[in-house]
C-alpha cells in the first residue's frame, strides 16, 4: 500500500513539474508570500490605514494559496478524464474510493503546508502558533472543495478555469461576514471557508476558539462528502 | 473460466435492454471472438464481465464466482485492453507502464513488454508524441503486463499497419499457448477468423450464433469451386459434391486450360450478413 501511494505521489509531482502550465501556478503562493511579507508592510508605512485590513489581506492570501493546490489537482484530474486514464484506474486492483481520497489528500496536504508557510512567513496578522495550525487545516480544506467542484462539473480545462474563477469568487463572499454584526453573519456559514475566516478574526488576539475549528471541520467534511459522492457518480463510475 | 447465463442489462433511463438473455461459456485457453456492429451490446457485455456494470440480471461468473461478488482482486486475474488509447500523455511510455505496474502484485518488466511490440526505442518518448498505432501497442502490452489469466481485448489491431498488426496477432497466439483465455472484440473478421477458436455474432443485444469459424464456413458456404479459364472472362462453377466424377470439370483439368481454381468458401463477413441480416460496419 505504501509503495502504491509513493508511486502515485512520485508520478503526480512529475506531472506537475513537467507541465509548464501546472508548474506555473505553483508560483502563485510564492508571489503572494512575497507580496504580503514585503509589499504590504511597505505600503502600510505610507498609508497606515491599511493596517486595519491586514487580517483581511491575510485571509485572502491564505485562501488563494490554499485553493491553488485544489486547482492544480483538479486540472490533473481533468487531464485524466480527457486522456481516459480514469477508465484504466477502474480496472486496476486499487479501490476507486482510495484513489479519490489519495488525490484529495494530496491537494489538502500541500494546501495546508502552503497556508502554514504563509502564516509563518507573513506576520502582519499573526494569530499564534496553535491557531496557525488550526487555521492552516481549515483553509487547507478549501483545496479538495475546489478540486472536487472543478473535476466533477467541468468538461474540459476551459470550463475548469471558468469554474475556478466562479468558486474563487464564492469563497471570497464570506469575507463580507466580517463587516456584518450579530447573528446575520451566520448566513454565510454554509460556505465552509466562513469558519476559517471567523476563527481567524477571533484569534487575532491569540485567544483560542476551538469550537469554530470543530464546526468548520464538520461543515467542510459535510460539503466534501456531498461533492465526493457527486464526483464518484458523475465522473469515476460513469 | 467464464460462464454467462441468461444475462440481461438495461441502462438506467432506457426502456429497451442493451443485452437480452445471452448465454455462453468460454473455456480456459480459448480465444473467443465477440463480433457485432456498433451498439449491438458487445461493450455492455464486456463491462459486465470486467465489473464496471454490477446491476445486471442473470448470471456472469469468472472462475465460478459471480462477477458482482468479486472484489478488486478480480483485476489481478483479468487484464483489459481498451478500444481507444488511454495513457498519461505527458509521461513517457516507460513511465506509464511503471506507474500502472505498481498497482499489481506481480508484473513483467516494462522494457521487455515495450520491446515485444517494437517500442523499445520510444520507451523514453512522451506518449503525447506517439501515433495512434503506437498508443494502441502500449494499450495492448499494458493489458497483460501483470500476467492475467483472462485478457479482454477490444479491437487490438485497430489503427495498426499490417506489420504491427501481425506482431500483435502473433503475441495473442503466444498468450494462448501460455494457457491464457482471451476475449476478443473486433470488427476485423479476418483477425477473428485467424485467431479465434470460436466466435459469437451479436446483434441488437442478442446472440445469433456461436461456433468455430471453421464450422460456420462449412455450414454456410455454397460448397462450389470457381474455375477461371485462360481465355474466358467469366468463371465457371462446379459443385464440390461428386467433383471427382464431374466429367466437365475433369475435362477442363485434362485439357490444361485452367487459369485458377478456388473453393468458394464463405468469409466470416459474408456469414455474418447471412446469419444476422446486418453488416459489421
Amino acid at each position: 500500500m505504501t509503495n502504491r501511494i509513493l508511486n502515485l505521489i512520485k508520478v503526480d509531482i512529475k506531472r506537475i513539474v513537467t507541465d509548464p502550465n501546472l508548474s506555473g501556478y505553483l508560483l502563485v503562493p510564492i508571489a503572494l508570500i512575497f507580496f504580503i511579507r514585503y509589499f504590504v508592510p511597505y505600503i502600510t508605512i505610507k498609508y497606515p490605514v491599511i493596517a486595519e485590513y491586514h487580517h483581511l489581506i491575510m485571509m485572502s492570501g491564505v485562501m488563494q494559496t490554499a485553493i491553488i493546490f485544489g486547482f492544480i489537482t483538479s486540472f490533473m484530474i481533468l487531464d485524466e478524464k480527457d486522456e481516459s486514464v480514469l477508465q484504466v484506474i477502474r480496472v486496476m486492483p486499487i479501490s476507486s474510493f482510495y484513489f479519490i481520497v489519495y488525490r484529495l489528500t494530496f491537494a489538502t496536504f500541500f494546501s495546508i503546508l502552503g497556508a502554514f508557510i504563509m502564516f509563518l512567513s507573513c506576520d502582519i496578522a499573526y494569530p499564534g502558533m496553535v491557531n496557525v495550525i488550526l487555521l492552516s487545516i481549515l483553509y487547507g480544506l478549501a483545496a479538495p472543495f475546489m478540486a472536487l467542484i472543478i473535476a466533477t462539473f467541468a468538461n474540459n480545462k476551459i470550463e475548469g478555469m471558468a469554474y475556478f474563477k466562479f468558486v474563487d469568487l464564492i469563497l471570497m463572499v464570506p469575507l463580507l461576514s466580517l463587516f456584518i454584526g450579530g447573528f446575520l453573519k451566520y448566513g454565510f456559514a454554509i460556505i465552509p471557508v466562513f469558519w476559517a475566516h471567523s476563527l481567524y478574526q477571533l484569534s487575532l488576539d491569540e485567544s483560542f476558539h476551538f469550537i469554530y475549528f470543530l464546526v468548520g471541520i464538520l461543515f467542510n467534511l459535510f460539503a466534501l462528502f456531498i461533492l465526493f459522492k457527486q464526483f464518484k457518480k458523475r465522473v469515476f463510475d460513469r | 473460466m467464464i460462464s454467462v447465463n441468461n444475462l440481461s442489462y438495461t441502462y438506467a433511463g432506457s426502456i429497451n435492454p442493451a443485452i437480452k438473455n445471452i448465454s455462453f461459456q468460454i473455456e480456459k485457453g480459448e480465444i473467443f471472438g465477440f463480433l457485432g456492429p456498433s451498439g449491438s451490446g458487445k461493450s455492455t457485455t464486456q463491462k459486465i464481465l470486467y465489473k464496471l456494470l454490477n446491476d445486471y440480471e442473470g448470471s456472469a461468473t469468472i472462475d465460478g464466482k459471480e462477477v458482482k461478488s468479486w472484489d478488486k482482486t478480480l483485476y489481478e486475474k483479468i487484464g483489459v485492453g481498451f478500444e481507444l488509447p488511454n495513457h498519461y500523455l505527458k509521461l513517457t511510455a516507460l513511465e506509464n507502464l511503471e506507474f500502472f505496474r505498481n498497482f499489481y502484485q506481480n508484473s513483467q518488466k516494462p522494457l521487455d513488454l515495450l520491446a515485444k511490440v517494437g517500442l523499445e526505442n520510444d520507451a523514453r518518448k512522451k506518449v503525447g508524441e506517439f501515433s495512434k498505432g503506437m498508443k494502441m501497442r502500449l494499450n495492448f502490452v499494458r493489458s497483460f503486463m501483470h500476467n492475467p489469466e483472462i485478457i479482454f481485448l477490444d479491437e487490438p489491431t485497430s489503427g495498426l499497419d499490417p506489420v504491427n498488426g501481425r506482431i500483435i496477432k502473433d503475441i495473442i497466439k503466444e498468450l494462448q499457448s501460455e494457457d491464457k483465455t482471451i476475449f476478443l472484440t473486433t470488427h476485423q473478421m479476418h483477425d477473428a477468423d485467424e485467431l479465434c477458436n470460436r466466435v459469437a455474432f451479436m446483434v441488437d443485444g442478442a446472440l445469433k450464433v456461436i461456433d468455430s469459424p471453421k464450422q460456420l464456413k462449412l455450414k454456410y458456404s455454397h460448397h462450389n469451386v470457381e474455375v477461371f479459364m485462360k481465355d474466358q472472362q467469366d468463371p465457371l462453377y462446379f459443385s464440390m459434391e461428386g467433383l471427382g466424377q464431374n466429367e466437365a470439370f475433369l475435362q477442363l483439368i485434362r485439357n490444361g486450360e485452367l487459369s485458377t481454381i478456388h473453393s468458394k468458401e464463405a468469409s466470416l463477413d459474408e456469414i455474418f450478413i447471412q446469419v444476422t441480416g446486418k453488416s459489421l460496419t
